[in-house]
């Protein structure tokens, strides 16, 4: 039995609660049975890329390798935030979503690099994607540097868990020259709570038998999906580790938090349901946001900028196929003020005239054209396949749009010449 | 830092292994030789790619190209300046 508690990085690069590399079959069925799981039980892989844009752009420039790193937005389009720091500028204490200027008074000699996004992070995070492909078909991409993988069943092809993640790990550092960390447990909550355990290039396993063992002492805060405003609720009731909430009267939990109270009962003991699904399936909102170069309160102006994000959107809609019923607008008023407004319409839609109507009214909602904007966003979700929508909307042929045509020759020519090769006169032209 | 730079620029490749390697490029009127490629990635305009590569030169200086697919054309995007 190879199973440690001991807490410390052992030095085959397997944490605490894992199996030892190099064991065989047999060896992988005593060891990972004896820790609860037989071979029909799920075996969830949660692997996280390590502060995954700090790490592309080091890898590019090996001198900053080990140096304290800051990605970040350009400051001259006002996109003054931090959006990825490498461990050793976490360690003066900098985080993503940090303003720039704080994280420069806390490490003035940190490296500030404006990041590449759309184009760089998406192309090496699809390659690592296409890497989890190899392992197992049932990859469901949780973010841009994080995936689920449900490995149940791989063992024949690819030995215990442990091999196959120690396998994956190494081909993303050959294949990509970043490192990664991963968590394998028998459901994606401890899956994605066991990659964190051991950051960066961490590998642990917990076992079935151990859940308990782990999970009480930690805060509440650890766990996925309890985040600070919960965390303090739970502390006015004296609450502050999972241990404390795994025992607490799920009664009491649901007159508080309602139906999330009987969730969070079911987490604080290790216990989740949710599959690990495939992203097509998975896709739930569509939206694009811009600071703008400088704050506008000109309705025109905003109309413009509107148009152009709604362009985006809807193009993306039509792109997989999509179509959406509730549009979301988001302002940023110059003093950081920020406003959401939604409105649910029937049909669904993936036009941008239609999305922009909705968002004019919501804009009008919250008075911009009053107070000068720093940021806008469209979102639409609710999203249901094109397919089902064209079924759907048959008895309401008045509300077919005239424009769909016109969509579908622009379409044409931006796959042919790009994104900016053609847009709607009165849009804004903003990157 | 990084300074943005977006110049055309001439470039020598050679095909290895299917895939195109830049290895010199003249910028300013000088010749500079590519020593390692760091990282390289893809993106597309319309149909058509573009390839990007971040590499060092011979005399350790961290530089960004890219090639358009679409022109045919090579760009020098970024240097890193101390």
């Amino acid at each position: 039995m190879m199973i440690t508690r001991s807490g410390k990085h052992k030095s085959d690069g397997i944490n605490e609660y894992s199996t030892s590399p190099g064991m065989n079959k047999v060896q992988f069925q005593s060891e990972f049975g004896s820790c609860g799981y037989t071979r029909k039980e799920p075996v969830i892989l949660h692997v996280d890329m390590d502060a995954f844009f700090a790490s592309v752009e080091q890898k590019e420039r090996p001198w900053l390798v080990g140096k304290p790193v800051v990605v970040g937005g350009d400051p001259q389009k006002r996109h003054g935030v931090v959006t990825a720091a490498s461990y050793a500028a976490r360690e003066y204490g900098i985080k993503a979503g940090m303003p720039l200027l704080t994280a420069k008074r806390l490490c003035p000699h940190a490296v500030f690099l404006i990041g590449t996004y759309g184009d760089k992070y998406e192309y090496m995070s699809s390659r690592a994607m296409r890497i989890f492909y190899q392992f197992t078909p049932q990859v469901e991409p949780y973010s841009i540097d994080e995936a689920f993988l449900d490995i149940t069943g791989c063992e024949r092809l690819f030995g215990p868990p442990t091999q196959l993640a120690k396998k994956l790990k190494e081909k993303i550092k050959r294949q990509l020259g970043l490192s990664c960390s991963v968590g394998i447990a028998s459901n994606k909550l401890l899956a994605k709570l066991a990659s964190s355990l051991n950051k960066p290039d961490g590998l642990t396993l917990i076992p079935k038998d151990k859940v308990k063992q782990i999970l009480n002492p930690l805060e509440v805060t650890k766990l996925w999906g309890i985040g600070d405003k919960t965390a303090k609720i739970l502390s006015s009731l004296g609450i502050h580790t999972l241990g404390e909430l795994a025992s607490y009267p799920v009664e009491v939990l649901k007159r508080k938090f309602g139906k999330n109270g009987e969730w969070l009962h079911l987490i604080a003991n290790g216990i989740d349901y949710s599959q690990v699904i495939s992203q097509s399936i998975t896709e739930k909102s569509m939206g694009h946001e811009r600071t703008l170069p400088e704050d506008i309160s000109d309705p025109e102006e905003i109309n413009s900028v509107l148009l152009a994000l709604c362009g985006m959107v809807a193009r993306r809609l039509r792109e997989k196929r999509f179509v959406g019923r509730t549009i979301t607008l988001r302002v940023r008023y110059s003093d950081f003020v920020s406003f959401t407004r939604s409105e649910t319409i029937a049909p669904p839609t993936d036009s941008e005239h239609v999305i922009l109507k909705v968002a004019q009214t919501l804009a009008l909602d919250i008075g911009s054209g009053i107070r000068r904007v720093r940021l806008l966003g469209v979102s639409v979700s609710h999203l249901i396949k094109d397919e089902q929508s064209q079924q759907m909307s048959l008895p309401f042929v008045e509300y077919i749009d005239k424009r769909k045509k016109a969509y579908s020759v622009m379409d044409k020519i931006r796959d042919k010449f790009g994104e900016e090769s053609i847009r709607w006169a009165s849009a804004a032209s903003f990157a | 830092m990084d300074q943005e730079i977006n110049q055309p620029i001439e470039v020598m490749v050679v095909f290895q292994k299917g895939r195109m390697v830049p290895v010199r490029f003249r910028w300013n009127g000088r010749v500079i030789k590519v020593a390692k490629i760091t990282g390289w990635w893809r993106t597309n305009e319309g149909e058509f790619r573009i390839r990007h590569y971040a590499v060092i030169d011979e005399n350790s200086q961290f530089c960004q190209l890219s090639y358009k697919e679409r022109t045919t054309e090579w760009f020098l995007n970024k240097i890193w300046v101390e």
